[in-house]
C-alpha cells in the first residue's frame, strides 16, 4: 500500500461527472483501504458522503444510480464510513425509493425504470445486511428506519416480487417482532400473489413467495382462546404453535383434491386406499388462512379444465415443501406420518389398479386428458417425498421402502400386459422420471443391500437405459413412409414433391433431429447404477445393457470432449470392481478408456505391487525371552563397525534360524560385558509375534513388524542404518513371505547402536 | 483392241482363283499368321496331378456335386485332423464342413459328425470357437423343410454339447430351446405348434428318442451348475477351475470373452414389438447367467415340456424311458 494515492475529495469532485469507465475507476479506487484511516473522517470523508448524498438527492436517474452504487461500494469497504454515515446513506435510498414506488407506474414506464428499482432494492438490502449483526449501529440506523421501510417494500413486491420478496424474507426472519404490525398487509399481498399469478411467476419466484408465506408464521400467537383451552391452559404452548397450525391447514387441503379424484378414478375397487383417504389429515378448526385459495372449478366437457388438479397439487406442494425445509428459530414439529399417508395416496392415484369411472368411457378428448395428469399428480407425491427424504434422510427410515414399492406404481406399463413397459410414455414422463431417480438414489443411500423390493429396481434401470438413448423424433416418419410412396402416384406428384422439399432433410440427415441428454442426467443415473451394481447381483441381461451403455457412453462422451466425465469413470471403476457373474471382467476395456487418467485403482489392478513405505510402529517387547536371545545374538556382533545394520539383518536370519526349531531353543542367561544402554535408546524392536507355517514354502513364515523410532536426535549415520536396514529385511522377506501383509506385519527389534559419542544423545530418546 | 499390261494386271486382281483338288484354299497375300506358342496351360477343375499331402486343396471337394466324394473328403479331413488339429487349415476346415449340416446325404452328416467328435476329442477349443457358425446351421437344420435333416439336427446338437456345452448353452439359450420344441412338433413360443414340423404324425420312434436326448442334454447343461450335474470322475474339473472360483480379473480363457456386450454389432431394433411381445423380449434376453436360464425355461418352455412327456411316457418304449429320465431331471432341478 503506497503512501501515494488519490484524495478522497479528488474521486468525490469526479464523481459528479463521471461516466462508464471513469466512474469504474472511482469505485474501483474507493475500495482501497487506504481510506480507513480516522483522520480522513472529518475532511474527506464526510466531504464524499455529502456528494454521494446529493446525488442520491437528485431528480437525475442516473445520479441517483451513482449514488446508490457509491454508497454500496462504500459502505461495504470501508467501516468507517458504514458506522457514521450509514444510517444517513439508508435513509436517503429508502426515501428516494419510497417516492418512486407511489409513481411505480410512471417510473417502469421509461426505459431504465426496472433496472433502477433493482439498484434502489439492491443497494438498500446490501446496506441493511451490513448493518444488521452491528449492535449499536442497528439499533440507531436500522431498527426505527424499518418500520418505515417495510410497508414501502410490501407495496413494491405486488409489482416486483423477484426484486422484493428476497429481501423481506431477510427481514422477516430477523426481525419478526418489527414486522409484526405489518404482517396482515404482507399477507394480503402473498395471497393476492399466490390466488391470481403464481403461474406466471418464475420458479424461484414461486418458491419465494411460498417461504415468504410460511415466514408469517414465524409469529407466535397467544395462547388460544377456544373455551375448552381452561382446562388445559397449564400445558405448555410450544414455540411453533402457529408454524404448525399454518402447517397443518396446508396439509388438510390435500384431502378434498383427492376426493376430486375420486370422481376420475373409480376409489372402491381398493379398501386400503380408501382407508388411507379417510385417514388424511383434516383440518379441523376450520381457520380462515387458507381459504383463499379459490375452489376448483373442473369441467368433464372441458377436459383441460381437468389440468387444475395437479397445478393445486403442486401449489400445495410448494406451500408445504416451504413449512418443512426453513430455518426457524425454534424446533417444529413435523408430521412425517401424514406426509407420507399423502404421498402414498397421491401416488396410488393411477390406472395400473384401479379402473376408470365408467361414465367416462367413452369420451376419447377425456381419456386423453386424463392419461396426462394422472401421472402429473402421482409426481406431486414424489416431489414430496423427494423435499422430505432431502431434508430428513434418516428420519423417515421406516417410510423407504414403502416409498420404493409405491414409485412402482409410477411406472407406466402396456395396457392389456402384465410386464411391459410402456415406453413412449416413458419418454413423455423424462423430467418426472429425473426426480425419480434423484429420489431413488437418496433412499438408497440409506438403505443400501438391506433393501429387498429388487423387482422395482429391475424397472427402473429399463426405463433408465431407454431414456439415456438419444431421443429421435423422426422415427415414426419411417413407418409411414411407405404409404405415402403410393400417394405419390397420383396427378399431385408434382405438389407433393414441392411439399416434401422441406421434408427431405428428415430423410437424408435423420440424425440430426435428435434430442441429446445433458451430463446431469447422466450423473444421476450413473449413481443409480453404481448403487444398484454395488449392492446387487443382477441378472445378466440388465448387467450386460448397462455394461454396454456404460462403454458406448464413455467413448462417445471421451471423443466429443477428450476426458471421460467422473460419474463414468466412478460407473467403470465400479463395474469392474463388481463383475457379478460376468466369466471376465470388462477389466481390458476399461483400462484403454481410461488410458491416460492415471486412476489409482486401475493402476492396482494391473500393476499389483508391494507398497513401498512400510508401517512403522512402536511397541513393548511381548516375548522377553525371544528378544534377549536376540540381543545376545547381535550382541556378539557388537564389535563390528557402521554396518551394524548388516549384521542386523544377519541376525535376523539366525534369529528366524534359531526359532525353526523353537522347542529345542534354550535361552542363554545373558552375559552383557558392554553396558547396555537402556530400552529408550532402543531405534528398532524386532520381535517375532506369530508364526504361520505354510506347506512347502518355507520352514516359517513369521508375521514381523518392523518397528522403529526415527527421533530428530539420531545422527545421519543411524538414519542411513535404518533405511538401509529396511531394505535389507524387504528382501530378506520378499523371499520368504507371501503376501504383502508379511512384510506390513514385520517388526524386528534392533537394540541400541553403539555410537562413539552418540551414546548420550541416543540414551535420551523415550519409548 | 488388245489389252495393256497394266489393264491385264487389274483384271488379274479381280480374277477368281480357282480351286485345286486335294489342295488346300491358297493363303491372301495379306494374311496374318495368329499361330502362337504358351508357355504353360492352366486347366481349372481338374486336379488329375494331386499332391497327396496337400490338404487345403481338397476343401473344395467338400463342395462337390459327388455324395461319394464330399464323403471321402470326410473321411480323409478326419484321419488327418491329429497332424492338422494346431495349424491354420482347422478354420477353413471348419467353416466350410459345417454347412454339411443341411446336407442332402445322410451318409455325409454322419461323416461330419465324425469328423466333429474327432475333432472334439483331441481340442475341444477349436470348436468353442466356432460355435455362432454351428449353433447357425444348427437352427438351419432344425428348421430344413427336408424331414430327414431335420430330424438329424439333433444329432449335430448332442455331439456339439458334449464338447463345447458352457458356450452353447450361454448364447443361444432361447433359440435352441425353440428349435428342438419345432423339431419334436411341440411349437415354439409365440407360434403355432404345428408349425416347423415337416414330418407327420407317425414319426420315428429312434429319431423323437434321439430329440428326447438331446433335450435332455440341453436342459442338463443349461439349468444345472457343474457342482449339481456331478462331475464324471474321467473327467474331473480341477477345483480352481470349477466356475466358483474363477477368477474375472486373468486372461481369460474362453474365446471372444466380450461378444455378449454386442459392442460391435449392430442390434436389429424389433419391428413390431406388438406383435409377438414375448417372443421379443424373449429373444433379447442375455441368458449368460444361470439364473436367467432357468427363469426362462420354467416360466416359458416347463409347462409344455411335462404337458407332452406324459404322452410319451404312456406311450412306452425307448421314447417313453428316455422321457422319464428327462422328466426326472426337471424335477430334480426345478424344485
Amino acid at each position: 500500500m503506497s503512501e501515494e494515492f488519490i484524495a478522497a475529495s479528488t474521486l468525490a469532485k469526479n464523481l459528479e461527472f463521471a461516466k462508464g469507465n471513469e466512474f469504474h475507476t472511482i469505485l474501483t479506487t474507493l475500495r482501497s483501504p487506504v481510506y480507513i484511516d480516522e483522520q480522513l473522517l472529518k475532511s474527506e470523508l464526510s466531504f464524499l458522503v455529502t456528494k454521494i448524498l446529493k446525488l442520491i438527492r437528485s431528480s437525475n436517474d442516473f445520479d441517483l444510480w451513482k449514488g446508490c452504487h457509491t454508497s454500496v461500494v462504500v459502505c461495504a469497504y470501508n467501516p468507517l464510513i458504514l458506522s457514521t454515515h450509514g444510517g444517513q446513506l439508508l435513509a436517503a435510498i429508502y426515501s428516494r425509493l419510497e417516492q418512486k414506488t407511489g409513481f411505480y407506474s410512471s417510473v417502469v414506464s421509461s426505459s431504465h425504470g426496472k433496472q433502477l428499482f433493482d439498484t434502489l432494492v439492491s443497494s438498500m438490502a446490501v446496506i441493511i445486511d451490513l448493518v444488521k449483526n452491528k449492535p449499536t449501529l442497528s439499533r440507531e440506523a436500522l431498527v426505527p428506519k424499518l418500520k418505515a421501510i417495510i410497508p414501502t417494500l410490501i407495496t413494491l413486491s405486488q409489482y416486483e416480487p423477484e426484486l422484493v420478496l428476497p429481501v423481506l424474507k431477510k427481514i422477516l426472519k430477523r426481525n419478526t417482532t418489527t414486522f409484526k404490525p405489518f404482517v396482515n398487509k404482507f399477507r394480503t399481498v402473498l395471497t393476492s400473489l399466490i390466488k391470481s399469478d403464481y403461474a406466471s411467476l418464475g420458479s424461484k419466484t414461486q418458491i419465494l413467495v411460498c417461504e415468504n408465506f410460511a415466514y408469517l408464521h414465524l409469529l407466535k400467537i397467544q395462547a388460544s382462546n377456544t373455551s375448552d383451552d381452561e382446562s388445559q391452559a397449564h400445558h405448555k404452548v410450544y414455540p411453533d404453535a402457529n408454524w404448525r397450525t399454518g402447517l397443518l391447514t396446508i396439509l388438510s387441503q390435500f384431502k378434498p383434491i383427492i376426493q376430486l379424484c375420486e370422481e376420475i378414478l373409480d376409489f372402491e375397487q381398493d379398501n386400503e386406499l380408501q382407508k388411507l383417504v379417510k385417514a388424511l389429515p383434516i383440518d379441523t378448526e376450520s381457520n380462515n388462512e387458507v381459504e383463499f385459495l379459490p375452489k376448483l372449478k373442473l369441467d368433464f366437457n372441458a377436459p383441460l379444465t381437468l389440468w387444475e388438479i395437479p397445478q393445486r397439487l403442486s401449489l400445495l406442494v410448494d406451500m408445504l415443501v416451504a413449512f418443512i425445509s426453513l430455518p426457524t428459530p425454534f424446533p417444529i414439529r413435523v408430521p412425517l406420518g401424514s406426509i407420507n399417508s399423502v404421498c402414498e395416496v397421491l401416488l396410488s392415484v393411477s390406472q395400473k389398479y384401479l379402473p376408470l369411472k365408467k361414465e367416462l368411457r367413452r369420451d376419447n378428448e377425456l381419456n386423453g386428458s386424463i392419461n396426462n395428469i394422472l401421472p402429473q399428480i402421482q409426481f406431486q407425491g414424489i416431489r414430496l417425498w423427494e423435499n422430505v427424504v432431502s431434508k430428513y434422510g434418516k428420519c423417515g427410515l421406516s417410510f423407504f421402502e414403502g416409498i420404493l414399492s409405491s414409485i412402482e406404481l409410477f411406472i407406466p406399463l402396456k395396457k392389456k400386459s402384465n410386464n411391459e413397459i410402456d415406453f413412449n410414455v416413458v419418454g413423455s414422463l423424462k423430467y418426472e422420471f429425473f426426480t425419480v431417480f434423484r429420489l431413488v438414489n437418496m433412499i438408497m443411500s440409506h438403505l443400501g443391500h438391506q433393501l429387498n423390493t429388487v423387482s422395482v429396481v429391475s424397472q427402473l434401470i429399463d426405463v433408465a437405459l431407454f431414456l439415456s438413448r438419444d431421443r429421435t423424433l423422426v422415427d415414426s416418419l419411417f413407418k409411414i413412409r411407405k404409404g405415402n410412396l403410393k400417394q405419390t402416384k397420383t396427378k399431385q406428384s408434382k405438389k407433393n414433391k414441392n411439399n416434401e422439399g422441406a421434408l427431405s432433410d428428415i430423410f437424408t440427415h435423420p440424425e440430426l433431429f435428435v434430442f441429446k441428454n445433458s451430463i446431469n442426467w447422466f450423473n444421476e443415473i450413473n449413481e443409480f447404477f453404481i448403487t444398484s451394481l454395488n449392492n446387487w447381483i443382477l441378472p445378466s441381461t440388465p448387467h450386460i445393457q448397462i455394461l454396454k451403455y456404460s462403454i458406448t457412453q464413455s467413448l462417445r462422451l471421451k471423443e466429443e470432449f477428450g476426458y471421460i466425465p467422473e460419474s463414468f469413470v466412478n460407473l467403470l471403476r465400479c463395474e469392474v470392481l463388481h463383475p457379478g457373474n460376468e466369466r471376465v471382467s470388462i477389466l481390458p476395456i476399461a483400462i484403454s478408456l481410461l488410458k491416460n487418467a492415471n486412476d489409482d485403482m486401475f493402476e492396482l489392478l494391473c500393476h499389483p505391487k508391494v507398497p513401498v513405505g512400510m508401517i512403522y510402529q512402536l511397541h513393548k517387547p511381548l516375548d522377553l525371552g525371544e528378544q534377549e536371545e536376540e540381543e545376545e545374538e547381535d550382541m556378539s556382533e557388537r564389535g563390528n563397525s557402521l554396518n551394524e545394520s548388516y549384521s542386523h539383518a544377519i541376525a535376523d536370519t539366525k534369529a528366524f534360524k534359531a526359532l525353526d526349531n523353537l522347542e529345542n531353543v534354550v535361552i542363554p542367561e545373558p552375559e552383557r560385558t558392554v553396558s547396555r544402554p537402556v530400552d529408550d535408546a532402543a531405534v528398532f524392536k524386532k520381535r517375532s509375534v506369530e508364526e504361520v507355517s505354510e506347506g512347502e514354502i518355507t520352514s516359517m513364515n513369521k508375521k514381523v513388524k518392523i518397528v522403529e523410532e526415527v527421533t530428530l536426535e539420531t545422527s545421519e549415520g543411524t538414519t542411513v542404518e535404518t533405511i538401509v536396514a529396511q531394505t535389507e529385511v524387504e528382501v530378506k522377506s520378499a523371499d520368504e513371505s507371501e503376501g504383502e501383509e508379511d512384510e506390513e506385519d514385520e517388526e524386528f527389534e534392533i537394540p541400541a547402536i553403539e555410537l562413539s559419542g552418540d551414546e548420550d544423545e541416543d540414551g535420551d530418546n523415550d519409548e | 483392241m488388245t489389252k495393256s499390261r497394266k489393264q491385264k494386271q487389274k483384271k488379274q486382281d479381280f480374277l477368281r482363283k480357282k480351286l485345286k483338288v486335294g489342295k488346300p484354299k491358297e493363303r491372301a497375300s495379306n494374311a496374318t499368321s495368329t499361330a502362337f506358342v504358351s508357355k504353360t496351360i492352366s486347366i481349372r477343375n481338374q486336379h488329375l496331378d494331386q499332391d497327396p499331402h496337400d490338404l487345403t486343396k481338397r476343401l473344395t471337394l467338400l463342395k462337390h456335386h459327388n455324395i461319394n466324394v464330399r464323403k471321402e473328403t470326410l473321411i480323409t479331413f478326419q484321419k488327418s485332423i491329429p497332424s492338422i488339429i494346431n495349424s491354420r487349415l482347422m478354420t477353413p476346415l471348419l467353416t466350410q464342413s459345417i454347412p454339411l449340416i443341411c446336407d442332402d446325404s445322410q451318409q455325409v452328416r454322419q461323416g461330419l459328425i465324425d469328423l466333429i467328435d474327432e475333432i472334439g476329442s483331441h481340442d475341444a477349443e477349436i470348436l468353442k470357437l466356432h460355435c455362432n457358425i454351428f449353433v447357425l446351421y444348427i437352427n438351419m437344420a432344425m428348421t430344413h423343410i427336408f424331414s430327414q435333416i431335420q430330424a438329424d439336427s439333433t444329432k449335430f446338437l448332442s455331439h456339439l454339447l458334449k464338447y463345447c456345452s458352457d458356450e452353447v448353452v450361454r448364447k443361444s439359450w432361447v433359440k435352441l430351446l425353440n428349435g428342438v420344441f419345432g423339431v419334436l412338433g411341440w411349437g415354439q413360443v409365440g407360434k403355432n405348434e404345428g408349425a416347423s414340423v415337416v414330418q407327420t404324425k407317425k414319426r420315428n420312434v429312434k429319431y423323437v428318442n434321439i430329440h428326447l436326448n438331446a433335450l435332455y442334454t440341453l436342459v442338463e447343461y443349461g439349468c444345472q451348475d457343474e457342482r449339481a450335474r456331478g462331475v464324471d470322475s474321467d473327467t474331473t474339473v480341477p477345483f480352481e477351475d470349477s466356475s466358483d472360483l474363477r477368477n474375472p480379473y486373468l486372461i481369460p480363457d474362453c474365446p471372444q470373452p466380450f461378444e455378449h456386450l454386442k459392442l460391435f454389432t449392430r442390434e436389429l431394433k424389433v419391428k413390431d414389438p406388438a406383435a409377438n411381445g414375448t417372443n421379443a423380449t424373449l429373444l433379447s434376453l442375455a441368458t449368460q447367467d444361470i439364473e436367467t436360464r432357468r427363469a426362462a425355461f420354467s416360466e416359458q418352455f416347463l409347462p409344455v415340456v411335462l404337458k407332452q412327456i406324459e404322452i410319451i411316457i404312456k406311450e412306452g418304449g425307448e421314447c417313453g424311458k428316455t422321457a422319464n429320465n428327462l422328466k426326472k431331471l426337471l424335477a430334480k432341478v426345478f424344485d
